[in-house]
């Protein structure tokens, strides 16, 4: 048997050209594989991230009738943001942040054009407790949230044309359905990596958002940053069972609940790396299959000889086993290592979705490069998938080669 | 001592629905220590018999007995054991392992009985290759070595696990008259030496000459069977 094996692995230095376009093979397609799964990883990451940091935080609260035609932004179904809420919220253990929030359809007008857009009432100070918003101001910033001033994004203001200090108009509909304006200021300008808040938000101070839409001190929802060492699920069950001791009608919510869309691309994604990954693995075994029928083919009259000399068929089997096995290690250790340097360079450099067109219009909320996330484990999955795939689909062509018969071999060759 | 007996070997080919009789009912019996040539014209059914007799095929009717057991009817499996420890081959081609040194592709054959330890196997792997005349030559690989000296390695490794009886298919086939003589000579010496049995073909009379029984084949069956006089 360590005979077979010493030959196997001998056997490796043979056909070197097509051994190495074996190995090149597997570790060109297993390579495809690690850099699409760190790539879709890192779109999975950094969409999460995007979504927790600029559009929900991490935990939600609003009333249930609210939160069924939240997309709707209707104005009615409010939470009361006022002291008890903001108590009760304040004594749960884990939450670091609180932001109250009024989001209400609007049409910004810019004295010549006229666009739909989302109109966010917000406290500066508390809004910058939840999201990071605020580490992402062009001109101006969250500090500058005051009187009658408004925060955009890049892409709103240069669909509209605006500036910094530029007037603009927002119209809107109040709680009893009638006709208002908001007269604002661009006070400041953000460029975030969420491309909702770039082209389709308006930031404006909370107090002035109720005033216009006459909802009192009511709120659309309250978004919560928690910290990161509680466990999500032992925080909202804490805030309701609090608000059910004090019949609070108002319902807790996760990030995961507003970024369904998301997840179900995730969740797709996790077919797609299934359907790469059998791509892979097919032209493994193929390359693989080919090489040992080859070698079978080539060595006809050497395996009549070893028959001759009484080698048994399972000794020649493992001979060729070994041999499609060291294919599988050094294609394997290959795929690593290619792996590692493209994954290192998108980690490190990220790959630029800009020039693929705007991604958010497919429910992606990434502005411009997707960094790669590290995945050991798939390391460690490609390496032992090139070995096993070598192994397992060496298996028949070896009893292929091993069954010739020792006389058809060494005479009819 | 008798080593071998064929009883009323046949062997027929199928050739697509026609049958081809390649031995026609041979008898034969073959003591220890003999030196035999058998010689013919092509077709006249020399390989087909040494592979009879060297457990690669298996007879169509007829019996075939190795140190007195019936040897004809024995399974694939049992008959790589027998090939395995009792039988040598050498072939026209050499058919060694190009990626293995000298010294390994003899080694190869000893390692298949697994019986020595690794000392022994080195020391006797040395020893062989010295008599056939390759001292300092065991490290290398059979493309850095000529034909005679492949050849050479292959009668090495036929004989290394000392086999009662070594098959030789043309042996000298490949090689110049100078090297055939060489081999045969080497053949003849350790048949001496060791005492071993050898079956050879050829169509080579001076090679023929140094064999001490003569069997001639004709169309699949004995024509003539002769002993060299002393």
């Amino acid at each position: 048997m360590f005979f077979s094996i010493y030959l196997g692995l001998k056997n490796l230095l043979r056909q070197k050209r097509r051994n190495i376009i074996t190995i090149l093979v597997i570790a060109f397609s297993f390579l495809g594989y690690l850099f699409a799964e760190s790539l879709m990883n890192g779109m999975e990451e950094m969409s999460f991230e995007s979504i927790q940091n600029f559009e929900t935080g991490n935990i939600q609260i609003a009333e249930p009738d609210y939160w069924e035609e939240r997309d709707e932004l209707p104005i009615k179904g409010l939470v009361a943001w006022n002291e008890e809420l903001e108590g009760i919220i304040g004594q749960t253990d884990g939450v670091i942040g609180v932001s109250p929030e009024l989001k209400f359809p609007a049409n910004l007008n810019n004295g010549i054009d006229e666009m739909s857009i989302i109109g966010l009432g917000i406290n500066p100070k508390k809004y910058n407790e939840v999201f990071q918003t605020g580490e992402y101001f062009i001109e101006g910033s969250l500090g500058t949230l005051n009187d009658n001033k408004a925060v955009i994004g890049t892409v709103l203001a240069e669909l509209m044309d605006l500036k910094k200090d530029d007037h603009i108009i927002l119209l809107i509909r109040t709680k009893e359905d009638t006709f208002n304006t908001i007269d604002l200021e661009v006070g400041g300008i953000i460029r975030t990596p969420n491309p909702m808040l770039n082209s389709r938000i308006v930031l404006m101070p909370l107090d002035i958002a109720q005033r216009s839409l006459n909802v009192g001190d009511m709120v659309s929802m309250v978004s919560l940053k928690t910290s990161p060492a509680m466990p999500e699920k032992s925080i909202i069950k804490s805030l309701e069972d609090s608000f059910r001791v004090k019949k609070l009608s108002s319902q807790v919510y996760s990030w995961r609940e507003s970024a369904a869309d998301v997840i179900t691309l995730s969740t797709a994604k996790k077919g797609g790396a299934g359907a790469i990954l059998s791509v892979v693995l097919l032209i493994g075994i193929v390359g693989i299959v080919n090489n040992i029928i080859l070698s079978g083919i080539e060595r006809t009259a050497e395996i009549g000889m070893m028959k001759a000399l009484g080698m048994r068929e399972w000794e020649i089997v493992l001979v060729f086993m070994v041999e499609a096995a060291g294919i599988g290690v050094l294609g394997g250790l290959a795929s690593c290592l290619l792996g590692y340097l493209s994954v290192l360079w998108l980690v490190s450099s990220g790959f630029n979705v800009a020039n693929f067109g705007d991604w958010s219009q497919y429910g992606i909320p990434i502005v411009d490069r997707i960094y790669g996330v590290w995945n050991c484990q798939a390391f460690l999955y490609i390496f032992v998938s090139s070995v096993a795939v070598a192994v397992l689909s060496s298996i028949w062509p070896s009893y292929w080669a091993a069954r010739k018969d020792p006389v058809e071999a060494i005479y009819r060759h | 001592m008798t080593l071998l007996e064929l009883k009323q070997i046949k062997k027929t080919y199928l050739q697509g629905k026609m049958e081809v009789p390649a031995l026609r009912g041979v008898d034969l019996i073959v003591d220890k220590g003999e030196f035999i040539t058998i010689f013919g014209p092509s077709g006249s059914g020399k390989t087909t018999l040494l592979n009879m007799i060297g457990c690669l095929d298996t007879p169509t009717d007829g019996e075939i007995y190795l140190n007195g057991n019936r040897i004809s009817a024995l399974s694939k499996k049992e008959l790589a054991l027998i090939r395995r420890n009792n039988i040598g081959f050498i072939f026209q081609s050499h058919n060694l392992i190009p990626v293995l040194t000298a010294y390994e592709n003899v080694e190869f054959a000893l390692l298949l009985i697994g019986r020595l330890s690794e000392g022994e196997t080195r020391e006797r792997v040395f020893k062989m290759l010295a008599k056939v005349g390759l001292k300092g030559k065991e490290n290398r690989k059979p493309g850095e070595l000529s034909g005679g000296e492949n050849q050479r390695v292959a009668i090495a490794r036929a004989l290394i696990k000392e086999p009662k009886l070594i098959l030789a298919d043309e042996p000298t086939a490949n090689l110049d008259s100078e090297n055939a003589l060489d081999v045969i000579k080497i053949m003849t010496m350790m048949n001496m030496e060791l005492g071993n049995t050898f079956i050879f073909s050829t169509h080579d009379p001076q090679i023929r000459e140094y064999a001490r029984r003569y069997i001639n084949l004709r169309d699949g069956l004995i024509f003539s069977d002769k002993k060299k006089e002393q």
